[in-house]
């Protein structure tokens, strides 16, 4: 029998920004989609605060995971493919001269998509930075990809780049794992704020996926999640960032 | 945790540069054929460039940073800042992207793909020329730092802290600056102390000594008075100068620089503006 999935997102600025200044992007499936097809596709992506027009890269990114190959054979020209409409976007916009020169740099993000074959029962996952896939069943946590402790978070994650010259080598920085669902299982996509956050309750021995559930069912979920990350913001338990979830329950 | 801080639209920091423009920096710099006073205009004009590069974002400049640029010399101590910010002491980063004094066209060697170099035409942006003339008022220009530093932390008291960079290549001429230093160093916004760079400069490199502990052996009176009212290099500085220059510091190292050329003048700014946080 197929199994059927259903999700809730959401994604929103940092404490201060304005909801425009969100570099996060989210991909979900359409209704449509959800009912008709066994093959689902979700991302995520964060783009870096200290590049420009990186809110435009993280969208481009999670746009055409949609469509284009990002196994390791392909992601070059995929990668380049994706760099090319970044640059026609940006080089029609009359610049001043320090923004000419940030957009020598080019625009930074981290990945992560995540495609479930619901007939098959199986998922492959792609990551590149620190955004953060949770596999919860029976509310016991079995698999975190590809970050595994609070430990593994650093200043410095690794970025897809628009410029090939800041591009760190695939084949050390993208990472890939192959997985099975069951009905029941949750699956969890975060940005590394949330997914911090995720882990340090988890070593408290907590089991962070039902706060996020039971907000994300909530009725004005977006002011009340805005204002449950606020709080933690505010408590030091979670860091100022945009912050990016999507919980996929598997059914 | 001091250093800590988010630097931010919300929560700006800021940096202060106190430049010595007395009459011994036009001696020219033997490794780059260049007075010391233009040599250091260069460093001070492509380190702000860099500043607003870093803060610029699709939508403009974010004012993640106020910064001030003092002179000390023949006219006495003073903003440095020429066009229309002459006159301003700490100017928000998105002020200074906007109103350089002239914008100059440079050659740049840079890479031709295939193995060689070509030159090209860069943009370069002028806010701060060189002088070099008269005396050393070392200690009327901590003076000032210190009004300008107290006025911005009554303004911004939960500020990641200020850090302010001397550059001088001399003695003070007008009295011991002793005390001006540490009232420096003693302000603070909740999240720590000032953190004051001390960096004599030399047109020769000769014995050049770079962020000493306590056990350093210093050759006159004037080097230990610069040394003795540096900061203690905070770790964060530390961990950039072991990162991105390779320099393992200890614990005592001071944010002092004796007798050091231009490129040691560098890595000194560099560390020192060097935020401990990614930008908000």
């Amino acid at each position: 029998m197929i199994l059927k999935c259903s999700y809730n997102y959401i994604s929103i600025p940092k404490v201060g920004n304005s909801v425009n200044e969100n570099e996060d992007n989210v991909l979900v499936p359409s209704i449509s989609q959800l009912e008709s097809e066994p093959i689902i596709k979700f991302a995520i992506s964060d783009g870096a605060t200290e590049s420009s027009f990186s809110k435009e890269w993280s969208d481009l990114l999670v746009s055409c995971y949609k469509d284009k190959p990002f196994d390791l054979a392909n992601l070059p020209s995929t990668i380049n493919a994706i760099s090319e409409a970044w640059q026609s976007i940006t080089s029609v916009i009359e610049l001043p001269w320090y923004a000419q020169q940030k957009l020598e740099n080019g625009a930074f993000a981290t990945f992560l998509g995540i495609t479930l074959n619901l007939e098959e029962k199986t998922f492959e996952a792609v990551s590149i930075g620190d955004c953060t896939l949770f596999q919860v069943r029976d509310n016991e946590l079995i698999y975190s990809f590809p970050i595994t402790s609070f430990e593994d978070f650093g200043n410095t994650p690794s970025l897809f780049a628009t410029n090939p010259k800041f591009q760190t080598n695939f084949e050390k920085s993208v990472k890939y794992l192959n997985g099975q669902v069951e009905s029941g299982d949750l699956l969890i996509l975060a940005s590394d704020a949330l997914a911090m956050w995720i882990f340090k309750r988890l070593n408290q021995g907590e089991s962070p996926w039902l706060s996020l559930l039971t907000l994300l069912n909530y009725e004005d979920y977006q002011t009340d999640f805005s204002n449950w990350t606020s709080n933690k913001i505010t408590e030091n338990e979670m860091k100022n960032d945009d912050i990016s979830v999507v919980l996929i329950n598997i059914d | 945790m001091a250093y800590s801080a988010e630097i931010s639209r919300n929560n700006p920091s800021c940096f202060l540069f106190v430049i010595d423009q007395s009459g011994s920096m036009s001696d020219n710099y033997v490794s780059v054929g260049k007075p010391k006073s233009e040599a250091l205009a260069d460093v001070i004009n492509r380190m702000l460039q860099q500043l607003v590069i870093k803060c610029a974002k699709s939508e403009g400049v974010r004012d993640y940073y106020y910064v001030g640029v003092i002179g000390y010399g023949a006219n006495g101590v003073g903003p440095a800042f020429g066009g229309s910010l002459s006159g301003k002491n700490l100017v928000p980063i998105s002020e200074i992207a906007n109103n350089p004094a002239r914008i100059e066209e440079r050659t740049k060697r840079v890479s031709d793909g295939a193995g060689g170099l070509v030159d090209t035409s860069v943009k370069f942006p002028i806010w701060f020329d060189p002088t070099a003339n008269g005396g050393t008022p070392m200690t009327e220009a901590f003076r000032k730092a210190n009004t300008i530093i107290a006025d911005w932390l009554s303004s911004n008291p939960n500020c990641f802290p200020p850090v302010v960079i001397h550059i001088t290549d001399g003695e003070s001429t007008d009295g011991d600056p002793t005390e001006e230093m540490n009232k420096l160093t003693s302000q603070a916004s909740n999240d720590g102390n000032v953190i004051l760079f001390n960096l004599h400069t030399n047109a020769r490199s000769v014995n050049p000594i770079s962020f000493p502990g306590p056990e350093v052996q210093l050759p006159d009176q004037y080097s230990e008075k610069l040394f003795n009212g540096a900061s203690l290099l905070p770790s964060f500085m530390r961990n950039v100068a072991a990162q991105e220059f390779g320099l393992n510091l200890s614990d005592g190292a001071k944010a002092f620089v004796l007798n050091g050329d231009i490129d040691l003048i560098i890595t000194a700014i560099e560390i020192g503006t060097r935020p401990s946080l990614q930008l908000r």
